[in-house]
């Protein structure tokens, strides 16, 4: 069979009326699932792949990465609205998000995270369809001690969000460290801070965590407050975003995307790292960095177009190689075997229709994504009209039925307190909280990266520099922190001037 | 700068220099198990706690350092001489608000998940400042936690604690 004539098959396949409803289906379901704190793009997956086993492969799956996608960009709503995440990945989507919607941009931020996140969707599925083959060579020669280059390089942007104060980022970074060690050790299945809790042992989930660091300072900051904010944001939440704006923020957005790209086609890295990363890149190259963790739009544009930039790549090594990326590509990878497929080199040999019909799928998803994000603005936008003294309340109940959610027990409402009280104390003392949440999501994967090296290069701390790609990454890494000592230097000089 | 964010900064620096030596000396040892025949320093289980508590002993140490050479160096912006006096009030608003929250973790058992969660938007409420809008906070406190049973329960197949005597269909 002709590539062309597969193609036409595959579009037959697609255009008929059950498909296209799947795919919009999802799309919605994810968007509302993602939009709800607690609940990640990974459940409302998992939700809806029971609702696929009867359905067509072709309609299954297009529904599923229809939720998947969904849920990546539902979830920078509750972040810019109630600074709350809905998923991990838009956790970086809070720290110019919610300033904005404080300043009575809501609109306006929703507007170019969804843009952000269609434009990079659409790049993240071109890279897919053209350069599967390709990427999916590029992320299976990543191993332990690339992975461990690549990550601390991704901590370098520590820096960039501890705002006026490094030490005290650090410092911060330094706590999201500590407690993303707690949990059995990996290496030899030892307890560390355990302490004879039997909850502890998986280690702290970090939606509980993300919602208590962000969502339950303001809580509690309003009730300290005691007062109630009439109107303000109501009489300022109207604004678009102009075309010099999106102008503007073209190049972080394309920038953004292509490291979302590379990160997704790299197993196991997920779309909250691609976020950083991108947001990183996008600070040190804009004219406005000074601007960013206080309400900056390009800060929005780029961490949206990181973490959805993620979403088409993620399938690259799921349908190249079949190896899934992470844990929602693994859930997708069980809808195709249940449908009798595998994937792999062999299903481009012997289901090409059915490859490209996924194709044609996901690029179609993207127009769905865009439709059912404007109607969801229009619709969630409201939300930061409502007085601080109603909506705080009622985001405290959201977040304790979300972190609720993540694993059916109370611990993790009590994990989420517990951080909501450590968050406002640094709101008090005057710590980031950014530093933290990024040093916990990554801290992890470095450690196990940098074990796992340690065991490969048997304790030869030389392994991790056994090729191009470590090299890059350290040349990267020292780039960076040079040009941060710069910065500070001259950041002394010129007011003593 | 203003010498209360200094003397913050300096007791801050202290009280993190003091939890990274506490990591070092009593609960790292306690809590950290590590087995015999560890084949490497680098790849015992308490190899990345000890590195992360040298690096809060160092960064609070740093700290408390620079906020004192600061206090030195930069000339003395005096604070709000009334701050203090003034900030009795959120005080005693935070710890009403860490009771309820308590208290709201607690209901949750007994009361079920929906009425505690009705219970604790109309105290929240009332904390934050919303009397002003009392039909509003009632109907907040009364819909919002029926729909997000309705969504996690029902349509998520996730069970959400009903509590002992009241239960939901």
């Amino acid at each position: 069979m002709s590539a062309y004539d597969a193609f036409l098959g595959a579009f037959a396949l697609v255009a008929q009326l059950d498909n296209v409803l799947a795919l919009a289906l999802g799309v919605v379901v994810g968007v509302i699932v993602g939009a709800v704190p607690g609940m990640s793009a990974t459940m409302a997956v998992a939700l809806a792949l029971p609702f696929t086993f009867t359905l067509d492969p072709i309609v299954g799956i297009l529904m599923l990465i229809g939720v998947y996608k969904g849920g990546i960009y539902g979830g920078s709503i509750p972040a810019i609205l109630i600074k709350t995440p809905g998923t991990p990945a838009s956790s970086c989507t809070v720290l110019d998000g919610h300033p904005m919607a404080e300043r009575g941009e809501a609109g306006k931020a929703l507007e170019m995270s969804l843009y952000a996140s269609c434009i990079a969707d659409m790049i993240s599925n071109l890279s897919l369809i053209l350069f599967a083959a390709w990427l999916a060579a590029f992320a299976l020669s990543f191993g332990p001690p690339e992975y461990f280059t690549l990550i601390l390089f991704s901590l370098t942007i520590i820096a960039g969000v501890a705002g006026d104060t490094l030490l005290k980022g650090l410092i911060s970074a330094g706590f999201g460290l500590l407690l993303a060690t707690v949990g059995l050790d990996l290496v030899y299945g030892t307890d560390r801070f355990i302490f004879g809790e039997a909850d502890l042992m998986s280690g702290l989930n970090f939606i509980p965590v993300l919602i208590g660091l962000f969502a339950i300072p303001e809580v509690l900051l309003q009730c300290t407050r005691g007062d109630d904010e009439i109107g303000r944001v109501a009489r300022l939440g109207r604004s678009h975003v102009t075309l010099a704006e999106m102008r503007r923020c073209l190049r972080s957005i394309f920038k953004s995307s292509l490291i979302g790209v590379l990160m997704g086609a790299i197993p196991g890295i997920g779309g909250a790292p691609a976020a950083f990363m991108a947001y990183g890149e996008a600070r040190r190259s804009s004219p406005n960095a000074a601007n960013f963790g206080r309400g900056e739009l390009e800060g929005v544009a780029a961490s949206e177009a990181g973490n959805n930039g993620v979403c088409g790549a993620t399938m690259i090594p799921l349908l190249a190689l079949g190896i899934p990326g992470d844990v929602i590509t693994a859930v997708i990878l069980g809808a195709f075997m249940v449908h009798g497929l595998q994937p792999g080199p062999l299903l481009f040999q012997q289901n090409i229709v059915v490859v490209y019909a996924i194709f044609i799928g996901i690029m179609l998803s993207s127009v769905f994504l865009f439709a059912t994000g404007m109607i969801a603005i229009r619709a969630f936008r409201r939300v930061a009209d409502i007085p601080k003294s109603i909506l705080l309340p009622a985001v405290l109940t959201l977040c304790v039925f979300g972190a609720y959610a993540v694993n059916n027990t109370m611990f993790d409402v009590a994990v989420m307190f517990a951080t909501g009280l450590f968050g406002y104390f640094m709101v008090r003392v005057g710590m980031p909280a950014a530093p933290f949440l990024i040093a916990f999501i990554l801290g992890p994967m470095l450690e196990d990266n940098f074990r796992q090296g340690m065991l490969m290069g048997q304790s030869d701390f030389s392994i991790f520099f056994r090729s191009p790609i470590t090299w890059f990454f350290w040349a990267l890494t020292a780039a960076t922190v040079a040009l941060l000592v710069w910065q500070g230097r001259k950041g002394r000089i010129v007011p003593a001037g | 700068m203003t010498r209360q964010e200094r003397r913050r900064d300096f007791n801050l620096g202290l009280g993190v220099a003091a939890f990274g030596a506490a990591l070092v000396l009593l609960i790292i040892p306690q809590g950290v198990v590590v087995p015999k025949g560890v084949r490497s320093a680098v790849l015992s289980p308490s190899f990345w706690p000890y590195a992360i508590a040298g690096f809060l002993l160092l960064g609070g140490i740093l700290l408390a350092v620079q906020s004192r050479l600061a206090s030195a160096g930069a000339p003395d912006v005096e604070g709000d001489e009334g701050e203090e006096e003034r900030q009795a009030e959120p005080w005693l608003r935070l710890a009403a608000s860490v009771v309820l929250l308590s208290l709201y973790y607690l209901a949750v058992q007994p009361l079920g998940m929906v009425v505690a969660s009705m219970l604790a938007v109309l105290a929240f409420g009332t904390l934050a400042g919303a009397t002003r809008r009392p039909i509003w906070l009632v109907v907040t406190a009364l819909v919002l936690p029926l729909l997000l049973y309705g969504f996690f329960y029902e349509v998520a197949s996730l069970p959400v604690p009903t509590g002992r005597w009241i239960h939901f269909p």
